[in-house]
């Protein structure tokens, strides 16, 4: 038997951004055979857990958006919807690299 | 035939990682009924134990050669999804295809990279001797960011060619951790990994 899953909650943006990048290409069932026991429960609360590890990072307004596209990606996939569920993960990702970016600038 | 060489194989990993574990035990609900499932078993003890080696000794050469086996299949897996999805219309359109495919198998080797060392017990971080994903500070302040490094091995999953002369290669070589080689891993569709060893000066 292979060794049991644990979760992975992403810590930075970089992370976040790389979890997105990936469910885009694992949706709608987010399997893996080196990983039993990963699915969309796991995905997703790694997903959420990630978004507040990056919320001071990326701002309150952007998390709260972030937080509701996350939650409609989930019912898209749970419709098998996967083309629409991916198209609004790669809108979270975008939207995280723009804000990151002008928060950045703001800074410095 | 095939299936005394995973018994033999299984056999002698559960007895190395008892030796270096006496509280080591095998959880298995049975032999796997597919080649699949008893690859996996292999893989899965393979790992374990270097993570194990790793975890007692501190050496991480037992872990660079799983971490290479490891990072070469999320390479083709992300590859290959990656092709496919893209082909199929179900990612977001992009202006360019081959970038778009390759940033995802970086974002999918480096994911899955975190999940593999979490799920064996690895801790990854900057100061740490295992990274995914962290800087690499050079003696001058400059810094490269590795998708991956173990120890004084980088790893560096790309679509692209790249050579010792490369910058970010050559970046790799200058920064502290003085990696003794740069591994490029590329899908084997498109030729598979090389080796890059560190440049005598």
């Amino acid at each position: 038997m292979v060794t049991p899953y644990k979760l992975t909650i992403p810590e930075t943006v970089g992370a976040v951004q790389d979890l997105l990048g990936t469910m885009q290409l694992t949706s709608p069932d987010f399997t893996h055979d080196m990983f039993p026991g990963m699915n969309i429960d796991t995905t997703f609360t790694e997903l959420f857990a990630g978004l507040d590890n990056i919320r001071e990072a990326i701002g309150g307004e952007c998390h709260e958006a972030l937080v509701a596209m996350a939650t409609e990606m989930r019912k898209r996939f749970e419709a098998n919807e996967v083309r629409e569920g991916n198209i609004i993960a790669y809108g979270m990702q975008e939207m995280i690299t723009a804000t990151a970016k002008s928060r950045r600038k703001k800074t410095n | 035939m095939v299936r005394d060489l995973y018994l033999g194989q299984r056999d002698r990993l559960i007895d190395q990682l008892h030796a270096l574990d006496p509280n080591w035990s095998y959880a298995s609900l049975g032999e796997p009924g597919t080649a699949q499932g008893r690859l996996n078993d292999l893989t899965d003890l393979r790992a374990q134990r270097a993570a194990m080696v790793y975890s007692q000794t501190g050496d991480t050469q037992l872990l660079q050669v799983e971490t290479l086996r490891t990072v070469q299949r999320f390479v083709d897996e992300g590859y290959a999804l990656g092709t496919r999805r893209f082909d199929d219309g179900l990612l977001s359109p992009r202006l360019n295809r081959n970038e778009a495919i390759g940033n995802f198998v970086d974002q999918y080797a480096r994911q899955n990279l975190q999940r593999w060392f979490n799920q064996y017990g690895v801790s990854t971080g900057a100061t740490l001797p295992i990274g995914v994903n962290n800087r690499a500070y050079a003696a001058d302040g400059s810094y490269r960011i590795p998708d991956l490094r173990v120890g004084n091995a980088a790893f560096d999953p790309t679509l692209s060619l790249k050579t010792a002369s490369t910058p970010q290669v050559q970046g790799f070589f200058n920064a502290k951790f003085a990696p003794s080689s740069v591994t490029i891993v590329r899908p084997t569709a498109l030729g598979g990994s090389y080796i890059i060893p560190r440049p005598r000066h």
